[in-house]
């Protein structure tokens, strides 16, 4: 049996460190675990509360540039091994109003009705949209209702990427040496998007390498 | 650069308090958050954050 308390400890520790060597100081993320086969991971959750908090954007006791705001829920894998995120959100505020939403990122695995598991929602107004004359002959959606596919269950944005995002967009601050703590986290979530991606397509997997090989 | 972390480990029951507080704050019921997910518009992004967190109901659960 998985220790799922320690998998989620695990978890919880690299999202910690990420944030904390890259653009936040002193964060605390910790691991929610219900048993048997679950855990969420966010700022602010406690014994009581599922609902997750945003966060400051600075490094030191300096005023923060933004805010963000991230949760993950996971659960074993079928073979009952594994942690897998079954849902993540990353939400990007101004302040801690949730009126000042910039956009966010959310995965939602086996998601229905047709809109892609990993999407982009960006608040806003949009023009094109506007003058849109939409299929369902309704005149009320927004730019903020629109999911943006963003690369679906293997190639979805992780969170190194939105922290990329703001550091390069100038919407917060990056610590001496962020870059190469974000790209070393980055390379491991990639490396475990591979391997899932293998599993799930070995025939494929193995012509490939044997194209190399030829 | 993994860091110390807190565990918070609960019971079901626990987790379907927090779950069942969490709605009751939202002024939702279940169902309801289900139909905003199908939609994929939800009334407040409170709805929809919560509903990543709780999303379909786990099989355990």
């Amino acid at each position: 049996m998985p220790d799922l308390r320690q998998q989620a400890r695990d978890f919880a520790g690299v999202i910690a460190g990420l944030l904390n060597g890259t653009v936040c100081d002193g964060i605390t993320i910790p691991a929610y675990v219900y048993k048997p086969a679950h855990v969420l991971i966010g700022h602010g959750l406690s014994r009581d509360t599922l609902e997750v908090e945003p966060f400051r954007l600075r490094i030191g006791q300096g005023r923060a540039h933004g805010w963000l705001e991230i949760s993950y829920r996971l659960r074993l894998d079928d073979e009952g091994e594994y942690l897998t995120v079954q849902s993540s959100y990353f939400g990007v505020f101004a302040n801690d109003n949730e009126r000042s939403l910039l956009c966010h990122v959310d995965y939602e695995r086996d998601k229905t009705h047709g809109y892609p598991e990993a999407h982009l929602q960006v608040d806003g107004e949009s023009a094109a949209l506007a003058a849109w004359r939409l299929t369902d002959g309704t005149r009320d959606r927004v730019l903020a209702d629109l999911h943006f596919p963003v690369g679906g269950r293997r190639y979805r944005p992780a969170l190194e990427d939105v922290i990329e995002f703001l550091v390069v967009e100038k919407l917060a601050s990056g610590r001496p040496g962020w870059k190469s703590v974000l790209d070393a986290s980055r390379e491991g979530f990639r490396r475990r998007q591979l391997r899932a991606a293998i599993r799930r397509d070995i025939e494929t997997a193995k012509q490939a390498v044997k194209d190399f090989d030829t | 650069m993994a860091q110390d972390v807190e565990v918070i480990e609960v019971s079901q029951t626990e987790y379907r308090r927090a779950r069942e507080a969490a709605l009751r704050e939202l002024g939702l019921t279940y169902r309801e958050l289900q139909a905003q997910a199908r939609t994929g518009r939800f009334s407040s992004l409170r709805a929809r954050k919560l509903w990543l967190a709780i999303g379909s109901r786990p099989r355990s659960a």
